[in-house]
């Protein structure tokens, strides 16, 4: 009875029997005293955000595909940061006529981009998850598991040359040349 | 020799040329940040560097505000030009006969059976497999810790890690490719 107190997780009907409130408060670790103790979650090291990405020349079984992965990350219970599109990259694929450099067929290609970011995701766990959606990986797809960088969510967005331009001048402030130039210092 | 000379001539007319035309072909060099100021009081210089600033923050935090434009996404946005004309394509309804219409219906089901059954399957692995590897892990800590630590940690070299999915068809054998060249064609914002 005592060590369950201890460990305090006992109900109401348990320590109602118990006549003072020090007994019904029970016996504390002294550590736990003044402050609660905050017991980290994490079972192993692990990798705060992953972006799978996802890249095919079809975007049907591409999209379909990007739902499967996003299914079973919440099986392994991955949390998911965000599962979105990026624009595609398109190329233009040529043949030239035999020794010569006169176009004789051409084609317009675009590269989908599809992107399911996880995290935090234990280390270990990570290659099972790797076997599962390389088993279940559609014709012509490609998979990239790589850390989420800024450049990864730079890229998503139209660079705003004018904001750019602004946040340069701000920064060209801390320049000893220019602030002598504006007669600063 | 001779081409030195023509060459310097050229030179000349071309600067004849753009001095009748008005032109200065000398580098800009009238910014603000370029052009020496004349020192100025320093209690001066501080009051208008704070503003100076303020308001470059300012602006900047309004650009913020309405600046991030995500890139667009062509194959989901509608394509307007085909949207109007839509009724255009229309298709008639196709009735089938009871035959057909059952032969469906079985064929949807089986599939819908097929890929349940798959997915109870993968469900089965996935949570076996996390269990078995809990356990494995947990073995190989009381046997050695230092393994232990290897096997458990967030290894960031193996990391971009690209799986190429399967081909549609097996290579042919002595295929001979076509001259060819791909261009870039992607939309830049530059």
């Amino acid at each position: 009875m005592l060590s369950a107190l201890a460990r305090g997780r006992v109900g109401l009907a348990a320590t109602r029997r118990l006549a003072t409130l020090r007994e019904k408060a029970g016996q504390k670790d002294p550590l736990e005293r003044y402050e609660p103790k905050f017991e980290d979650p994490r079972e192993y090291p692990e990798f705060p955000v992953l972006n799978v990405r996802l890249q095919g020349y079809d975007f049907v079984p591409l999209e379909k595909y990007q739902s499967f992965v996003d299914k079973i990350a919440r099986r392994f219970n991955f949390p998911i940061v965000e599962s979105y599109a990026v624009a595609a990259q398109t190329c233009r694929a040529l043949t030239y006529k035999p020794q010569s450099t006169i176009v004789a067929d051409e084609i317009e290609l675009a590269v989908y981009d599809r992107v399911v970011r996880i995290g935090p995701v234990p280390a270990p766990k990570l290659q099972l998850f790797t076997q599962m959606i390389r088993a279940h990986c559609p014709v012509g797809v490609t998979i990239t598991i790589k850390e989420a960088t800024r450049e990864d969510e730079q890229y998503r967005y139209i660079p705003d040359l004018m904001l750019k331009e602004k946040q340069e001048e701000l920064k060209s402030l801390d320049n000893p040349i220019v602030r002598k130039n504006l007669g600063w210092e | 020799m001779f081409h030195l000379k023509s060459l310097a001539s050229s030179i000349r007319v071309i600067g004849q040329r753009s001095l009748e035309n008005g032109f200065h072909t000398s580098a800009a060099c009238s910014s603000v940040f370029m052009k020496r100021q004349k020192k100025i009081d320093p209690e001066i210089a501080k009051v208008r560097e704070i503003r100076k600033r303020k308001k470059l923050e300012r602006e900047i935090r309004e650009m913020q505000k309405h600046s991030k434009k995500v890139k667009p996404v062509d194959e989901i946005a509608l394509d307007i030009k085909s949207a109007k004309n839509i009724h255009e394509r229309t298709r008639k309804q196709v009735t089938l006969t009871e035959q057909q219409a059952d032969e469906r219906t079985l064929i949807a089901k089986e599939y819908c059976r097929s890929r349940n059954t798959q997915m109870r399957h993968d469900d089965q692995w996935i949570r076996q497999a996390l269990y078995m590897q809990k356990k494995a892990l947990a073995e190989l800590k009381t046997l050695s810790p230092h393994l232990y630590e290897e096997a458990v940690k967030n290894d960031l070299g193996n990391l971009p890690h690209i799986i190429d999915g399967p081909a549609l068809t097996s290579p042919v054998k002595n295929y001979d490719p076509p001259d060819g060249d791909y261009v870039d064609t992607t939309r830049t914002w530059t």
